[in-house]
């Protein structure tokens, strides 16, 4: 418990100093989002009108009383909002956010479905056909960028088989099947660059580990095989694969721009990139705070996962 | 066998299932329009681009709009005049209503005014409305606005689509506007809906029940979206993409040649581009067909002038040639400005945009050849504009769109007398092609405005406050039942959004 | 010492080919002819001309050395850092250990594409800028992964042995420690460099990558994924290219990892003799 708790304030130090480094970051950062409003399409905004909307905006007070609002307003629970329209920060993450984790949720959920099961039949059966087939599909799968798999597989489903639809969201409430259907290729194209590293972990972790004393000697006791597998292989190469997927898994929270952007899934990345792009400091901040907050909650989560699994990182 | 056959059977009657029957999905009355960016916020005067003006066009109305050929038509005014003080008059339609049902009166338009020439204004049109010494309204239907010196072009100012007239008692954040839709719902970066107004005072007009406007920025994917039949309607056909929209039987691409045009603007108040023969030798080094083969897919043509389309009145074929490809005269132009060897500088540009980056490659090449090393400089699209803004720049790749086809129009991008922009050249001297620009707008004689602009156009060729490089095309894809929808001509393109009440299914 | 045969070779090669861009006798890979762009495969040009009509064929190779460049560097800088900082933080532990890991967790908690944005927007894109963000990005995995693993270590028999023989700590760190969390760090650097490949691409689909017209396989990559329909060869060179560079290094990585890794070396030995 003490554990559990050291680790929580540890974790709201973090985010306290992460966000005030991404607010001084953002303010530091060339653009003013004032003329970058006004500047939409091309168009040449009137120097005066710019200095309006800068006063309006608050943009003219000094930094420090700037970020004395800003801490004032997360203490009290008020992430601001949106220079650019008003909109409630919170708000924009209480709406996109459940979109993001579910995309990254289906994601590592197909990923570990299929690498588990494959990179511990490679790493048990090393050098076999199946481990040399995995492998190259492996780094076949990590190496194509995932705007290029989207745009194909968009391509190929949506435009020229009309199978799926080219992308989009629709609530979960109001049509369940165009739902799923519209999360399944987003979901795939995460799953793939993870399965990939995990399917490595897991293969290379499970080759350290079945050759180790301990496993040779349930082997020599007579134990089946299975259970050798189960309880002696996998539980031991299990932490490493869960602090690679847990730092996946969080990077994925601020990392799904891309994939959100080829298949227009309406979660979190895409407002906090074109909040940066339009220096939309308020939403920028606002995103960060709770992004690294749902980070650091992952990261506890795997650490207790692995410490029930290895007692003696508990003893540590 | 058998089973082989059964499950091939099921497979197949499960295949309509699994087959989105994509044109079965569009509801009678109801258009989906794929945007190529959501609208930041859709006030009707701040300018927030054109696919915002896209929504507010449909949204609000103004006293006149641009019809299909490119002409002012009436709207809220039903005739206006310039009196014999110079003022203008605008007469206004009796039976307009504003979405809340008040009737629109000349008070909403003087209101209307007032908030965009007001002190605290944030709005677009703020600066030619600084002109208005005061806005008379002797009458419900008569507005008389009076301005500094006489203006030929006020008119014009209320076909922008950052100029709308709002009901005068509402709240300044959310005003109430009289367009043919009204807002529904919006998602936040997503998608807006409208659906139309019934108190709109056209007859039968919208012809459409709602719209509903989602926002997809990968133009890829909203090409996709058009060709699987997810969407009716998209802006912004991507050039590479035009040739297999026309190609396909169920579609249609609605194209307007020199919608747009790119540029290269200068930092005028620093060696080596402060001297006019610098900034003329670059304006002939530059082949311009390689950028309208490579950055836009021959979607374009070549521009080799001051931004004037051909056909229009104001288009003269020598002039427009004026800064031919002729890499020969561009060294002896370096050569004349003591540059024989050449130099190096930096070409600002942005990689946030494909067409951006592309063109500022290819006119690269081309300075090279003539002795300018440009080493490019290709932040994100911020950057960019708080450097082109603050002149941290030798030259710079710009593209943008004229406000209207009038000559005008180009005062944006022509006048640097005008507060610094990073649409526009960072102060370079070009004083007779702005008198000439200030001539043209007071001037009301349309033989004697073609002359004014023509010699706007001889002293811009020598002054060179910029340099055109390429008209770019603008293109709608539909689907082929989609009618009454209309590409406006030239720089109006951008504000053929208002021509959606005029769309239906066919 | 056969299994690293392959693997080296392949690398060296893809390596060597890139360094010996200059000597091919290619043609320029910035030198444009736009007239006759998105030319098929020809003699003059084996693997046709892209979107400005330049040869494809030398922007892969030159485009090879920015983008192995950048990968192998940010992937270096960040393991020898990571790999010390995890080693120092779970070998000596206490207030320092907390501060070294703490601060890799600060660097976690930025969305990697926020990270690029923020410094690449402050510095300005470029291979410079590049190399910068990815080992920053990729610190804290090394760390990590070194971290747990040396905890693990610490508490083993031949550990305490040695330390109990008195050896200086620099050299149980250097010699016992570090050979025996090789393996999982060795597994790490090739992904890292996998990974730093890959995110050149996507960073430079963003404009946050290399500036043109220097070439690279990102920035082909988004160049071709526009001309998909008119040529579509030209996303399969670069994607190929990058395939093999990955499987490369991935069989490398493995071959090293039973190399250094006493243990399924002798595993290996044992199961020869």
């Amino acid at each position: 418990m003490d554990f559990v708790l050291r680790r929580v304030a540890t974790a709201a130090v973090l985010v306290c100093i992460v966000a005030s480094i991404v607010f001084l970051a953002i303010h530091l950062v060339p653009g003013d989002p004032a003329e970058i409003l006004l500047s939409a399409g091309g168009a040449a905004p009137d120097a005066a009108t710019v200095a309006e909307l800068r006063d309006r905006l608050g943009l003219n007070l000094p930094l420090q009383t700037q970020y004395a609002n800003f801490l004032i307003g997360v203490v009290h629970g008020d992430l601001g909002t949106s220079l650019v329209d008003d909109y409630p920060v919170l708000d924009e993450i209480t709406l996109r956010l459940p979109r993001t984790l579910e995309l990254i949720a289906a994601g590592t959920l197909l990923a570990i479905a299929v690498a588990l099961p494959a990179g511990t039949w490679a790493g048990l059966h090393r050098d076999g056909g199946f481990d040399r087939i995995a492998s190259g599909v492996a780094a076949f799968v990590l190496a194509i960028p995932v705007f290029v798999v989207g745009t194909l597989l968009v391509l190929l489903l949506a435009q020229t088989l009309h199978l799926m639809p080219a992308g989009g969201y629709v609530a979960f409430a109001k049509a369940p099947g165009q739902h799923l259907l519209l999360l399944a290729l987003p979901a795939v194209v995460i799953a793939k660059g993870l399965a990939a590293v995990l399917f490595r972990m897991t293969r290379s972790a499970v080759l350290d580990v079945s050759q180790r004393d301990y496993v040779r000697t349930a082997r020599a006791k007579g134990l089946r095989p299975f259970n050798v597998l189960l309880w002696h292989v996998l539980r031991n190469a299990l932490s490493p694969v869960l602090t690679v997927l847990g730092l996946h898994m969080g990077a994925l929270l601020g990392g799904t721009v891309l994939v959100e952007y080829v298949f227009n899934w309406p979660g979190l990345s895409t407002p906090l990139l074109r909040a940066v792009e339009s220096r939309d400091y308020p939403m920028v901040v606002g995103i960060v705070l709770v992004v690294s907050t749902l980070f650091l909650m992952i990261n506890l989560i795997t650490d207790l996962l692995r410490a029930a699994l290895d007692p003696r990182i508990r003893a540590a | 066998m058998i089973t082989t056959r059964r499950s091939l059977i099921a497979a197949t009657t499960a295949l309509p299932f699994l087959h989105r029957p994509a044109r079965a999905q569009a509801r009678p009355g109801y258009l989906r329009y794929g945007l190529s960016a959501f609208p930041p916020n859709l006030l009707p005067w701040d300018s927030t681009g054109a696919s915002a003006g896209t929504v507010k066009m449909l949204i609000h109305r103004s006293l006149v709009a641009w019809e299909r050929t490119g002409q002012l038509q009436g709207e809220l005014a039903t005739s206006w005049a310039i009196d014999e003080s110079g003022a203008w008059v605008f007469k206004l339609r009796p039976n307009a209503l504003f979405h809340n049902g008040e009737k629109v009166t000349s008070e909403d338009v003087r209101w209307t005014i007032e908030q965009v020439a007001g002190e605290k204004s944030t709005a677009y049109m703020r600066a030619q409305f600084q002109n208005v010494v005061r806005v008379e309204t002797p009458d419900a239907t008569t507005v008389r606005i009076v301005t500094k010196e006489k203006i030929a072009t006020v008119p014009a100012w209320f076909a922008n689509y950052n100029m709308f007239v709002c009901w005068h008692k509402s709240d300044p954040k959310a005003p109430i506007g009289c367009g043919p839709y009204r807002l529904v719902r919006q998602e936040r970066g997503t998608s807006v809906e409208v659906a139309a107004s019934p108190n709109y005072y056209k007859p039968g007009l919208p012809k459409l029940k709602s719209i509903l406007f989602t926002a997809y920025p990968d133009e890829n994917l909203r090409n996709a979206a058009l060709r699987s039949g997810d969407l009716d309607m998209i802006e912004y056909v991507p050039w590479q993409s035009m040739a297999s929209v026309e190609a396909d039987p169920r579609l249609a691409l609605a194209e307007t040649q020199g919608a747009a045009f790119m540029d290269v603007l200068f930092n005028g108040t620093r060696p080596p581009f402060n001297d006019p023969r610098v900034r003329r030798a670059v304006a002939h080094a530059v082949q311009r067909k390689d950028i309208v083969q490579a950055a836009f897919f021959g979607r374009g043509r070549t521009l080799e002038g001051v931004p004037i389309a051909e056909g229009s009145p104001y288009y003269d074929d020598a002039l427009a040639h004026g800064w031919n490809y002729d890499p020969t005269r561009s060294k002896a132009l370096l050569a004349e400005a003591g540059m024989a060897s050449g130099f190096s500088c930096k070409m600002l540009s942005t990689a946030q945009f494909g067409m951006h980056k592309d063109t500022a490659e290819i006119v690269q090449q081309y300075l090279a050849a003539i002795g300018i090393q440009a080493e490019l400089s290709l932040p994100d699209w911020s950057t960019r504009v708080s450097l082109g803004t603050r002149g941290q720049y030798d030259l710079a790749i710009h593209g943008v769109s004229a406000d209207s086809n009038d000559p005008d129009g180009l005062a944006v991008v022509m006048d640097t007398s005008l507060s610094p922009s990073h649409g526009r050249s960072f102060g370079v001297q070009a004083p007779r092609t702005i008198a000439a620009l200030a001539r043209g707008r007071a001037e009301f004689d349309e033989a004697r405005r073609i002359e004014v602009y023509k010699d706007m156009q001889r002293a811009a060729l020598e002054e060179v406050p910029m340099v055109g490089l390429a008209w770019r095309s603008q293109g709608f894809g539909m689907d082929k039942r989609v009618a009454g929808f209309t590409n406006l001509p030239g720089a109006l393109s951008t504000s053929s959004g208002g021509m959606l009440e005029y769309t239906s299914f066919a | 010492m056969r299994r690293l045969a392959l693997p080296a070779l392949l690398v060296a090669a893809i390596v060597l080919l890139a360094l010996a861009a200059p000597l091919l006798g290619l043609t320029d890979p910035v030198r444009q002819d736009v007239a006759r762009r998105l030319a098929s495969p020809s003699a003059t040009n084996l693997l046709g001309r892209d979107e400005f009509g330049r040869d494809v064929l030398s922007r892969l190779i030159w485009g090879a050395r920015t983008s192995l460049v950048v990968a192998f560097a940010s992937a270096t800088i960040a393991c020898l850092l990571g790999t010390l900082l995890g080693l120092c933080a779970a070998w000596f532990r206490g207030i320092g250990g907390i501060l070294a890991l703490g601060s890799t967790d600060i660097i976690l908690c930025f969305p990697p594409v926020l990270l690029a944005l923020l410094v690449v927007t402050l510095l300005g894109p470029g291979a410079f800028t590049l190399i910068l963000v990815l080992s920053v990005l990729f610190v804290p995995g090394f760390a990590r992964v070194t971290y747990g693993e040396v905890l693990l270590v610490r508490a083993l028999d031949y550990v305490e042995a040695a330390r109990a023989m008195g050896s200086s700590t620099p050299r149980i760190l250097l010699r016992t420690v570090l050979p025996n969390v090789a393996g999982p760090i060795l597994v790490q650097l090739s992904l890292a460099v996998a990974a730093a490949i890959v995110l050149e691409s996507g960073l430079s689909f963003l404009g946050l990558g290399v500036v043109p017209p220097s070439p690279s396989w990102g920035l082909m990559i988004r160049g071709a994924r526009t001309t998909l329909e008119q040529a579509p060869l030209l996303l399969v060179w670069p994607c190929a290219a990058l395939t093999l560079t990955i499987l490369a290094m991935n069989l490398l990585c493995d071959a090293l990892r039973d190399v250094a890794d006493p243990r399924s070396a002798a595993a290996l030995f044992s199961k020869r003799s």
